[in-house]
């Protein structure tokens, strides 16, 4: 029994002490999507030219691309994010109004965010034309806001 | 991770200590006393955790030990404990804190000699324990690094959780002295049931200790006991 036993012993050991470490895989905080639409038909997709985004005080997150969709990331911090759209060298500004809601993911994830009660305001009219909510929680990546142009 | 590689390396040392000396007095005549096995509750502490909390501020706690040989092999084995314990992970940063109580048997698989009286065992434990959670701080986890990190104190605390888990345990107990006696164990854990916090998770669990994937767990001790004989018997 002693002879099986050590062998035992030492590889139940060994093999526990090699655990290895967790890794973050599940989905965290989404971003917001926002999908950009033409004014005249509004069930059609319509590409922004030379597009510039940047949240205020930051860097560009999207630097002169042609889109008609955009996932912007929503400042943990607070509960707004201003961000600048730009078409070419027309600007538009938005503020996104939420509620952080904290949600447990795992031990290697930690906490997510997810963001509820979303609303725009102090939205700028240059390029953009209309804007709209198609879903108030921001719980993964879908589309989330509407913008006419 | 390192206090796995100390425990690794404090076991290997333990079992090679103890065998050495096993070998060297199987090699002594057969004693002719026949009343040889000595019967009574031994009692005792473990060692490991004490000592790490000397070094570990994130870790304090004891565990008691006690069994009770019942026949030739069999005893019945209880250990009891408090934990508390503060774990940093990449995005959290909690303490568990806790009582724990543990009930079982120990089957002695050991053939000894003469009057030697150590034991390489298996045994198995039911585990309950009551504990709280308090999550300390924590990151907000989001993908890129376009918002700055940022560190929430959170301080909720989880009271009132409970947990139910099975053991399997392999150890050994050495005589080293008249009736004082060193030994180690590792134990495998399976929860039962346990109770989860809203919108947080058992992490660590005072005596089942951490919680890995599957709801398995292992741990290890360190103790020194002492017999409080109460009969002798033959073989």
């Amino acid at each position: 029994m002693k002879k099986i036993l050590i062998p035992i012993l030492v590889i139940i050991t060994l093999i526990i002490s090699c655990q290895k470490d967790d890794i973050c895989i599940d989905p965290v905080t989404p971003n917001l999507v926002i999908r950009f639409y033409d004014n005249d038909n509004v069930t059609e997709y319509k590409s922004v030219d030379d597009l510039y985004v940047w949240a205020e005080d930051l860097d560009t997150l999207y630097n002169n691309v042609t889109t008609d969709s955009i996932a912007l990331p929503l400042n943990p911090a607070q509960d707004f994010t201003i961000y600048h759209l730009s078409s070419g060298t027309t600007q538009d500004d938005i503020t996104i109004n939420y509620t952080r809601n904290e949600v447990f993911v795992s031990r290697s994830c930690g906490y997510k965010y997810n963001f509820s009660d979303l609303s725009l305001s102090e939205i700028t009219n240059n390029w953009i034309l209309n804007t709209e909510i198609t879903n108030q929680t921001v719980e993964n990546e879908t589309e989330h806001i509407k913008i006419l142009h | 991770m390192k206090q796995n590689i100390l425990r690794f390396c404090i076991s290997i040392l333990l079992i090679a200590v103890s065998f050495s000396a096993n070998a060297q007095e199987e090699n002594t005549p057969k004693d002719s006393i026949k009343l040889n096995d000595k019967y009574g509750l031994r009692i005792g502490a473990d060692i490991s955790r004490p000592i790490i909390s000397l070094f570990n501020d994130d870790l304090r706690g004891f565990e008691l030990v006690g069994d009770f040989r019942m026949s030739k092999n069999l005893y019945i084995a209880t250990e009891l404990g408090f934990y508390e314990r503060t774990s940093e992970e990449d995005y959290i940063n909690f303490k568990s804190k806790g009582s724990y109580i543990k009930l079982g048997v120990n089957y002695n698989l050991y053939r000894n000699w003469g009057k030697m009286s150590n034991e390489i065992f298996a045994g198995i434990r039911y585990g309950f324990s009551t504990f709280s959670q308090m999550l300390n701080t924590y990151n907000p986890n989001f993908d890129g690094t376009y918002f700055p990190e940022l560190t929430v104190d959170s301080n909720t605390e989880f009271s009132d959780l409970n947990a139910h888990w099975a053991e399997l345990v392999l150890g050994l107990k050495v005589e080293v002295f008249h009736n004082l006696y060193l030994g180690t164990s590792m134990s495998l854990k399976k929860m039962i049931r346990q109770k989860q916090p809203i919108n947080f998770e058992n992490l660590y669990i005072p005596g089942f200790e951490r919680v890995y994937l599957n709801e398995t767990g292992f741990s290890f001790n360190y103790t020194v006991s002492y017999l409080i004989p109460i009969y002798k018997k033959g073989e």
